[in-house]
């Protein structure tokens, strides 16, 4: 309770004294509002103005119209050389050189055909912010320029690119025919050798027929050689036997007397006889059979004659005829008998032989003729294999041309998302085409949370430093000392005090946040003052610390100044902490600054509560508590003379 | 009535670093009465004050409250111990009232509302502010500074008042007007502690003095109508000198 109260009169005291100081009010009203105005005026602003460009062409005149639209914001200046520019630009009178190439804007007529060209920049990066503002805005523009001239090379290329896709397509189309037609082949081929197959099932137990004659003849045919050469060898015998029967029936006949015969016709019937004086005496007319043909029928006992003149055919009946006379008769009977019979046997033989050759003419006929069958056979049989090895080739063929053609396809399709169109797209292959997370976000909502951060520092820390300051530098803090209380009494009075102020002044700020920017400020109260109530902590208790340390004023102020430009600058508030060295970014990373815009950024920005900002508060809450011990021990070790 | 030590140094030495500030300081100082100690710029007065105020600690000898050792416990001396410096230590800021106000509730004054504010009241009419009880601590002039000094200085009813150079910087007319209420303070029961150098006044308002040179008390003085300090403090530090 006593606590309380001393606590409560050091806020009687310090508010007191606050608010009977010209300089403290100031600080607490005017100075924030100005600061916070001020820096939002300065993020506010969107455009360039008033920027020296120097150029260096040797085409000036040329590219002196695409300048007019720079002309809003930039004066041009021609420069005959680089040096006098960059010397200018170190000296502030140019903000940036552009170098332009001899050939830039001109058409690559030995190449390509494309217009090219080079531009060099020139920048002093000391200037960091404000030059890389003008180039991005300078290359903004020629890169447009540069894209429009290569987005109308690429519609050009992807018209080329288009058309080929169209007689690939056209292509494809002709093979689709050949695949057709090769289906059509395909399928006669199946119906040919389809009936090829028929062909042949039918051909088989006819050609088997033939084979089987064939083998049957081929033994007709054996037996028959050797029957053949059975009666050649009988008929030689027999020839040999009726010689020997033709030499005994000639010495037979030879044995006999020898005379003529005579053929009368007495009457209606012709006779024969060998007495010539008989028929001479009768004067019977009459033929001698010597000069006539005749055959004697032994059996029947009668001549034949068929020659005779006026008289087709005369027989003669022998059966009167003298023995004599019909042994020589039948002799000749015998021997024309035998003739005859030679004559049939050489004609049989002669037949025999004729019709064995004949037989053996046919069976070689036919033998050909089942070899043109076999040969018929394996033509079939060639005919339907190479049938069958035609169709796996047009089967193969057709899979390859499919395949193909699928491939083509594919890479037709591929191709085929190419259209002029699409040229941009070919420009800016990364693509120029920015999609903001917060796209309706303007400058002065971006900045807050740092410009939040950074004047919470400020105040807190200097706030804190001036007053502590005034505090323990007073006279009347000798006589506080002297009294019977804790000296953190006055420490932690003090701390409130300056809390109470800074959250008042930032108040003011989130007010202006509010009403003058439009932020979304108090919507999100709870969370931002978690982080602004440490954040000031952290700072108050920092110039605190300082001004305990360092009594006296001016090098105290100057140091707490120094301490806060310290925090603002080993930041990302000019370079990116990722472009640090790594030690110094770690140290960057890890700075209250950091950390509280960090957080500022997710509740202000991207609305997040609190357990999204867990981690910022965990740190911001330790380097309290570690600042805190400091100051306690600081204050017990320093606050004693 | 046999008057009691409130305060004794016994043996008391301090140091800062390789400098001896005080030397074996052996000194009592009797409840009611008005004690001067007398010293040249850097004989160690301030530094037995703070020693007796326990904001140094000495490294040798003892220090008593009416009896009772506080070396190592300042608290309970300051308590009892009231404190005009020779700068004025209140709040310019602050009115007369304000500032006693303040002070009443650090030095945990008991009286509450109405009690308290005629307990501030009274102190003040004794020193002649209460008409100006609304006045900024800033505004005053210098006598009417020093007065609200030693009117805070007295907000805790202190057993013993230490007047450091009271008189500094006041017009001879003030510097009378000013020891008219120490003296009258005295007369209440007050011990008190007076540092100065001016003899005159030493010699005309208080009942001992005590001669600092170099961390060494030279001699303590009874003051009678006779004494001469100025002539004792020559003796003093010449002795020392020789």
């Amino acid at each position: 309770m006593q606590l309380i109260k001393h606590l409560l009169f050091e806020q009687y005291k310090n508010f007191r004294i606050l608010l009977r100081n010209i300089s403290s009010l100031l600080l607490l009203i005017i100075g924030p509002l100005a600061l916070i105005l001020l820096v939002g005026y300065a993020y506010s602003g969107v455009s360039l103005h008033d920027i020296n460009i120097g150029v260096m062409s040797s085409n000036y005149s040329a590219l002196e119209p695409a300048f007019q639209n720079f002309s809003s914001f930039a004066n041009i200046i021609h420069y005959g050389k680089t040096d006098d520019c960059t010397s200018d630009l170190r000296l502030y009178k140019t903000h940036v050189c552009l170098q332009f190439s001899d050939d830039f804007g001109k058409i690559d007529t030995n190449n390509s055909d494309f217009v090219s060209g080079t531009i060099t920049f020139y920048y002093d990066n000391s200037r960091k912010p404000l030059s890389n503002k003008v180039v991005e805005v300078l290359s903004d523009y020629f890169g447009v320029e540069a894209e429009k001239i290569s987005i109308e090379s690429a519609r050009s290329i992807f018209g080329d690119i288009q058309d080929f896709v169209k007689y690939v397509e056209s292509k494809n189309k002709d093979l689709l025919v050949m695949v057709n037609e090769s289906e059509n082949v395909r399928l006669s081929l199946i119906e040919r050798h389809d009936r090829l197959v028929e062909m042949r099932s039918e051909f088989l137990p006819v050609y088997d027929q033939i084979k089987y004659v064939q083998a049957q003849l081929d033994n007709v045919s054996q037996r028959l050689d050797e029957d053949y050469v059975k009666y050649n060898r009988s008929y030689a015998k027999l020839d040999s036997e009726l010689r020997l029967l033709r030499s005994r029936l000639k010495s037979l006949d030879a044995l006999m007397p020898s005379y003529e015969l005579y053929l009368y016709l007495p009457a209606d019937e012709f006779k024969i006889t060998d007495n010539l004086s008989f028929l001479s005496q009768n004067n019977l007319s009459y033929y001698n059979l010597r000069k006539y043909n005749y055959s004697v029928n032994l059996e029947q006992m009668s001549l034949n004659i068929s020659n005779l003149e006026n008289y087709p055919s005369v027989l003669v009946n022998l059966s009167e005829l003298g023995s004599p006379m019909r042994v020589k008769l039948s002799t000749r009977a015998g021997v024309d008998a035998l003739g005859a019979f030679e004559e049939v046997l050489a004609n049989f033989s002669g037949t025999t032989e004729d019709y064995y050759n004949y037989l053996s003419f046919q069976k070689k006929q036919f033998d050909v003729a089942v070899g043109m069958i076999d040969d018929v056979r394996v033509m079939l049989d060639t005919d339907i294999s190479m049938t069958e090895e035609y169709i796996q080739k047009i089967d193969v063929a057709v899979v390859k041309v499919r395949e193909t053609q699928g491939e083509l396809n594919s890479t037709v399709r591929l191709f085929s998302r190419f259209s002029p169109g699409m040229a941009e797209k070919l420009i800016k292959p990364f693509l120029k085409n920015y999609e903001p997370i917060l796209p309706n976000i303007d400058n002065i909502t971006q900045a807050y949370p740092g410009m939040i951060a950074i004047i919470v520092i400020f105040i807190s820390i200097l706030f804190a430093n001036i007053v502590t300051l005034t505090e323990i530098n007073s006279k009347a803090f000798y006589r506080n000392l002297l009294a019977p209380v804790n000296k953190l009494i006055f420490i932690f009075g003090l701390i409130i005090s300056i809390i109470t102020i800074v959250f008042f002044q930032i108040f003011v700020l989130l007010l202006v946040g509010q009403l003058n920017f439009g932020i979304d400020v108090f919507g999100v109260i709870g969370s931002l003052a978690a982080v602004i109530g440490l954040l000031a902590l952290l700072f108050i208790i920092i110039g605190m610390i300082i001004s305990i340390l360092i009594r006296s004023e001016q090098s105290s102020v100057l140091t707490t100044t120094f301490v806060a430009l310290a925090f603002f600058l080993f930041s990302d508030s000019v370079t990116p902490i990722e472009i640090m060295p790594k030690l110094a970014g770690f140290f960057a990373s890890h700075n209250p600054y950091v950390i509280a815009t960090l957080a500022f950024k997710k509740i202000i920005i991207f609305g997040m509560g609190l357990p999204l900002i867990a981690n910022e508060l965990m740190l911001l809450g330790i380097y309290l508590l570690v600042a805190l011990a400091i100051l306690v021990f600081v204050s017990q070790r320093r606050l004693k003379n | 009535m046999k008057k009691e030590v409130v305060i004794e140094f016994s043996g008391v030495s301090k140091a800062f670093g390789k400098k001896q500030v005080l030397r074996g300081i052996n000194l009592k100082i009797i409840e009611g009465e008005i004690f001067a100690i007398l010293g040249r710029s850097g004989s160690g007065k301030s530094t037995l004050m703070n020693t007796l105020l326990g904001i140094y600690r000495p490294d040798k000898g003892k220090v008593f409250f009416e009896g009772k050792e506080i070396t190592q416990d300042s608290q309970i001396l300051r308590k009892v111990v009231g404190l005009t410096t020779q700068e004025n230590s209140f709040y310019d800021k602050l009115s007369v009232y304000e500032n006693m106000r303040y002070y009443a509730n650090l030095y945990e004054v008991k009286k509450r509302g109405r009690e308290l504010r005629e307990h501030i009241q009274g102190i003040l009419k004794s020193v002649e502010l209460d008409k100006s009880a609304g006045v900024l601590g800033g505004r005053l002039s210098g006598g009417m500074k020093r007065r609200l000094d030693f009117a805070i200085s007295m907000i805790h009813e202190p057993k013993i008042l230490i007047l450091d150079e009271p008189t500094t910087g006041l017009d001879p007319l003030l510097v009378g007007q000013f020891w008219d209420i120490i003296r009258k303070t005295a007369k209440s029961g007050k011990t008190i502690i007076v540092i100065s150098h001016i003899f005159r006044e030493i010699e005309q308002n208080c009942d001992r003095a005590c001669i600092l040179d170099k961390g060494i008390i030279k001699k303590v003085i009874e003051i009678g109508p006779k004494t001469d300090l100025l002539r004792d403090f020559r003796e003093a530090v010449r002795d020392a000198a020789d």
